[in-house]
C-alpha cells in the first residue's frame, strides 16, 4: 500500500518532480511537433502530386509530345488495376488582362479535359465556381456564375464591414448603403486621413475588387440576356452550312455572331479559363488569410502561347493568341502551381500549342503530323497505395507501350517515361525523407538527455531522502518495495509530463499557423514561406502513431532514469541509511 | 575469539534463551580500511515481556549498535539475538522485514518522520508496509482507527492532520511513539527518545512511556546517555567498553 501512497505523497509535494515532468512534457512536444510536421509535409506532398497529376505520368522526354493518346489510353484502362487516365498539355505562355495594357505575367498553361479529369486527379476540390461539383466543366452555365459572384460579394462586404467598423458607423444609412452599391463610393466615403498606410492600401485593393465584381456580374448578366439570341444564330449558321449557302452568307451570319459576342465579351465555351487562384497581380491576401480576388468569373484575358508541338525554324517563333473568357478558379494548395498555373480545354491547347493535326496539303487524308499531347495522367485503383504497388501498374502500363510502340511508331519520338508520383517528386521527397531521419536522430539524442535528466533528478531525490528510506526499512518495507516507490514515482513522472506534452504538442500542431501568424506579427519574421515550402499552410496534423510511440518512450525514459536511483534506494543498508547526515 | 566460538557452540546445546528477546554474546566491530573499531565485546541479556529496561552509556559507547542488532536492523559479527526462542541469524530477509514490521517498533532521537505526510499517515506507515494495495480498503477503517486512538491517547488528537513542521518537537516524538505502535509490536526500541528535547519535554516523553509500560503492560528497551534517567525508570544496565554491567 506504501508503495503507491508514497509514489503520490512525493508527487505532491517535490517541485523536483515537475521539474522532471516539465522537461518531459518539453521533449515530447517537440517530438510531437517535428514528426508531425514532417510526416504532414510529406503526406501534403503526396496528395499534392496526386492530385495534381495522378498516381502515375507517362511523358515523353522532350516537348515534342505523344501521338495516338487516346487509343494508347484506351489500351492501358482495360489493365484492372488501372481506373481512368487523361491526356494532358503542358504550355508555356504570357497572360494578359483585357482593359489593363500594363499587366503581363509569364504562366504555365495546362490543356485539360473536362469532366474526365477529375476521374484521374482531384482537380475539382479546389473550384470556385463549381465548389463541390463531381463534374467540372468549362461550359458553367453563366448563370451558376453570376450566384456565385453574389456570394462573393457578401464575403468582399463582410470583410469590408470586419475591417472598417468605425469608419462605416460614422456613416448614414444612406451612405453606409451606397459604400455597398459601388466600389468607388465606397473608397470614398471610408478614406480618412488619420489611418494608416496600410490600412488605406487595403481599402484601395477592397473597393477595386468590390468594383471588379460589379463589372463582371454585370458581363455576365448581359451575355445570359443575348445568349438567346446568339444560339438561334449559331443554328442558322449551321444549318446555313448544311445547305451550302454562299460563303458570303454565311460570312454575314459570322459576323453578326463576333458583334453580338465583341459586345457582350463572354467567350464560348472553347475559349474559357480556369485561373490558378494566386496568380501574382490578380489576387492579393489579407492578414487574416484571405484570398482575395482581383480578376472574377466574367472578366476576359489574353493567352499569349508559345508553341512548342512543332519544330523550331530559324525565323523564330511567333506565339499564338487566344482570348479566354475566366469562367472559374482553382486553389490546389500547392503555391507553385496556383501562382503559375492556368487551365484551358484541351483542344484549344493543342491547337495554340502547334500540336494539332497536320495533313498532307496534296491529300486530305494523309496525315502529316498526327495530333498530340504533353503527357498522360494516370489513376490507379484502390485506397492507400503503396510505391511497390504503383510499381507494378507502370511495369504494366510500360509493357504495353513496347507493344503499343512497335504498331504505332510515330506515337513518340523521343523515350518515354512511365514514372509513379514518387519517382517525378523524387527530388523534394528524398531530401525530407532524409532530414526526417535527422531530426528522429536529434529526438533520440533528446530522449537520452531526459534520461540522464530523471535520472539525475531521482539521484537527488533518493539522496535527499535517504533517512526516510532507513525508516521505512526500518519498519519493515523490502528493498524492492522502496524501489517500486521510485520507479512508480518515474513511471508517473514519465506519464504525466508525456501527457501533458502529447496535449501540448497537439494544440501546437493544430494551431501552428495561427502561431505562425503570431510570430509574424510579433517578430516580423515567418519561418515557413510560402515559396519555400510549396504549401500555402504548414501541415498541422498531428501524426498519432509516432504520438503513441513518443508516449510510451517518454513513459520508459520516466522508469530508465529512475532505475538506478532505485536500485540505490533498494540496496541501502537501513544502518546506514539511518545514520545518514 | 577462539574463546567466543567455544562459547556459541556451547550454546547451541538447547538451553534456549526464554526471554522477549534475549542478545547473547554480541559481538560488533567496524571496520574502515585497516582499522577496526570494536563496539561491542560480548553483550548478552534477556528481556522479560513485560519489561521497561533502560541503558545506559556514554556517547558512542554503541547503545544504538547494540539497539540495532536487537530490532534486526544490523546483523552481529557474531554472536545471537534470539526472538522468543527462535535464532534470528537463520531468519531469511523478508522474514526479517516481516519481524521489524510487525514485532519491533522503533523510536530515534530524531523523530524521522517523513515530511511530506501528516500525521495520522506518518503513524498509519508500517500499517501500510503490512498490508498491500489490494488488502489495504479492507483493512483501511481499521487501522485507521487504531491510529485515532493512540493519537488521542498520546495527546495527538487534535494534531492528526498536521504535518510533522507544524509540530514541536515533544509533539514529534510522540507521532514516532505513535507509528511505532501502531502494529501492535511486542517490543518497543527506544533510541535515546529525550536526546532532542529539553528537560521538561523529556520527561513528558519518558512520561508517555511508563504509562504505555503501565498500562498496556508494553515490553520497552530504551538506551539514554542520561544516568539519572535510566535510574529513574524500570530494570537499568550500564553499557561500557563493549560489555553490559548491572
Ligand atoms: N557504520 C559505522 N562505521 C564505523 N563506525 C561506526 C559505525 N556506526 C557506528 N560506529 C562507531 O561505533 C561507535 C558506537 O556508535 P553508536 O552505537 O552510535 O554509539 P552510541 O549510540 O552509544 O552513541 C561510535 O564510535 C561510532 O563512531
Ligand atoms: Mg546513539
Amino acid at each position: 500500500m506504501y508503495k503507491l501512497f508514497l509514489c503520490l505523497r512525493y508527487l505532491r509535494s517535490k517541485a523536483f518532480a515537475y521539474f522532471g515532468m516539465l522537461c518531459v512534457a518539453l521533449s515530447v512536444c517537440l517530438m510531437l511537433i517535428s514528426v508531425s510536421v514532417f510526416t504532414g509535409f510529406l503526406n501534403k506532398i503526396e496528395k499534392a502530386a496526386k492530385g495534381l497529376f495522378g498516381d502515375i505520368v507517362i511523358e515523353p522526354y522532350g516537348e515534342r509530345g505523344l501521338a495516338h493518346y487516346d487509343e494508347f489510353i484506351a489500351e492501358i484502362t482495360k489493365i484492372p488495376d488501372v481506373e481512368a487516365a487523361d491526356p494532358f498539355i503542358l504550355g508555356l505562355g504570357v497572360l494578359s488582362v483585357e482593359g489593363d495594357s500594363h499587366y503581363r505575367q509569364t504562366v504555365q498553361i495546362a490543356g485539360i479535359r473536362l469532366p474526365s479529369r477529375a476521374r484521374v486527379t482531384d482537380f475539382e476540390e479546389g473550384l470556385f465556381v463549381q465548389e463541390g461539383t463531381a463534374n467540372p466543366t468549362f461550359d458553367v452555365p453563366l448563370n451558376e456564375a453570376v450566384a456565385r459572384l453574389e456570394v462573393y460579394q457578401k464575403f468582399l462586404r463582410a470583410i469590408v464591414e470586419r475591417e472598417f467598423a468605425a469608419e462605416l458607423a460614422t456613416l448614414t444609412p444612406e451612405r453606409r448603403q451606397a459604400c455597398f452599391q459601388s466600389g468607388i463610393l465606397m473608397e470614398h466615403y471610408l478614406t480618412r486621413d488619420e489611418q494608416s498606410a496600410g490600412k488605406r492600401q487595403l481599402l484601395r485593393r477592397l473597393s477595386s475588387a468590390y468594383r471588379n465584381l460589379d463589372e463582371a456580374k454585370t458581363r455576365l448578366e448581359q451575355a445570359q440576356l443575348r445568349a438567346g439570341e446568339l444560339a438561334a444564330l449559331r443554328d442558322e449558321l449551321a444549318q446555313a452550312k448544311q445547305r451550302g449557302a454562299t460563303a458570303d452568307e454565311q460570312l454575314d451570319l459570322k459576323e453578326k455572331i463576333e458583334d453580338i459576342t465583341d459586345a457582350v465579351r463572354i467567350h464560348p465555351a472553347g475559349n474559357r479559363v480556369i485561373l490558378g487562384l494566386g496568380i501574382p497581380g490578380l489576387t492579393f491576401r489579407t492578414d487574416k488569410g484571405e484570398t482575395i480576388r482581383y480578376l472574377m468569373p466574367g472578366h476576359n484575358i489574353f493567352l499569349y502561347v508559345v508553341p512548342l508541338g512543332r519544330r523550331f525554324t530559324s525565323e523564330g517563333i511567333q506565339p499564338n493568341i487566344g482570348k479566354f473568357t475566366i469562367i472559374d478558379d482553382n486553389l490546389s494548395g500547392v503555391h507553385s502551381i496556383d501562382s503559375k498555373m492556368v487551365y484551358i480545354p484541351f483542344d484549344t491547347l493543342q491547337t495554340l500549342n502547334n500540336m494539332y493535326e497536320e495533313v498532307s496539303p496534296d491529300d486530305p487524308s494523309k496525315v502529316v503530323e498526327p495530333k498530340r499531347c504533353s503527357q498522360i495522367h494516370v489513376k490507379v485503383r484502390g485506397e492507400n497505395l503503396t510505391e511497390p504497388d504503383l510499381r507494378r501498374t507502370a511495369a504494366k502500363i510500360q509493357e504495353l507501350w513496347g507493344d503499343f510502340l512497335k504498331r504505332h511508331p510515330d506515337a513518340a519520338v523521343s523515350d518515354v517515361g512511365i514514372e509513379t508520383w514518387r519517382q517525378r517528386q523524387q527530388q523534394v521527397v528524398e531530401p525530407l525523407e532524409k532530414q526526417r531521419t535527422l531530426v528522429i536522430i536529434v529526438i533520440a539524442v533528446i530522449w537520452v538527455v531526459v534520461v540522464v535528466l530523471i535520472f539525475v533528478i531521482f539521484y537527488t531525490i533518493v539522496t535527499q531522502k535517504t533517512r526516510e528510506i532507513g525508516v521505512l526499512k526500518a519498519v519493515g518495507a523490502s528493498g524492492w518495495g522502496v524501489a517500486g516507490v521510485f520507479l512508480g514515482y518515474g513511471a508517473v513522472v514519465g506519464l504525466i509530463g508525456s501527457v501533458v506534452g502529447t496535449l501540448g504538442g497537439w494544440v501546437f500542431v493544430k494551431n501552428i499557423n495561427a502561431i505562425q501568424d503570431w510570430v509574424a506579427d510579433v517578430f516580423g519574421y515567418r519561418v515557413w514561406s510560402r515559396d519555400q515550402f510549396m504549401f500555402d499552410l504548414i501541415p498541422n496534423e498531428v501524426d498519432w502513431n509516432a504520438a503513441i510511440f513518443i508516449l510510451a518512450s517518454s513513459i520508459l525514459a520516466g522508469l530508465l532514469g529512475a532505475l538506478l536511483p532505485a536500485i540505490r534506494a533498494a540496496r541501502m543498508q537501513p544502518v546506514e541509511a539511518l545514520r545518514y547526515e | 575469539m577462539s574463546k567466543h566460538r567455544e562459547k556459541t557452540t556451547t550454546e547451541t546445546t538447547p538451553t534456549l534463551p526464554e526471554g522477549l528477546v534475549s542478545a547473547r554474546d554480541l559481538h560488533k566491530t567496524y571496520r574502515m580500511g585497516k582499522v577496526s573499531l570494536e563496539v561491542l565485546r560480548g553483550v548478552s541479556f534477556d528481556v522479560q515481556p513485560g519489561e521497561f529496561i533502560t541503558i545506559y552509556g556514554h556517547s558512542g559507547s554503541g547503545k544504538s549498535t547494540l539497539l540495532h542488532l536487537l530490532g534486526l536492523l544490523d546483523e552481529p559479527t557474531s554472536g545471537q539475538v534470539f526472538l522468543e526462542q527462535t535464532d534470528t541469524s537463520s531468519f531469511s530477509r523478508n522474514h526479517r522485514n516481516a519481524v521489524r514490521n510487525r514485532d519491533v517498533g522503533f523510536v530515534f532521537q530524531f523523530y524521522y518522520l517523513l515530511p511530506e505526510l501528516t500525521v495520522l499517515e506518518n503513524t498509519l506507515l508500517p500499517a501500510m508496509v503490512e498490508h498491500s494495495t489490494l488488502a489495504w480498503p479492507g483493512q483501511n477503517k481499521a487501522l485507521r482507527q487504531r491510529a485515532e486512538e493512540l493519537l488521542a491517547e498520546l495527546g495527538l488528537g487534535d494534531r492528526m492532520k498536521h504535518r510533522p513542521k507544524e509540530l514541536s518537537g515533544g509533539e514529534r516524538q510522540r507521532t514516532a511513539i505513535a507509528r511505532a505502535l501502531v502494529n501492535q509490536p511486542k517490543l518497543l526500541l527506544a533510541d535515546e527518545p529525550t536526546g532532542n528535547l529539553d528537560s521538561k519535554t523529556g520527561k513528558k516523553i519518558i512520561d508517555v512511556l511508563l504509562r504505555l509500560h503501565r498500562n498496556h503492560k508494553q515490553t520497552i528497551l530504551m538506551v539514554t546517555h542520561d544516568e539519572e534517567l535510566a535510574q529513574q525508570v524500570g530494570r537499568s544496565l550500564y553499557l561500557t567498553d563493549g560489555k553490559l554491567v548491572k
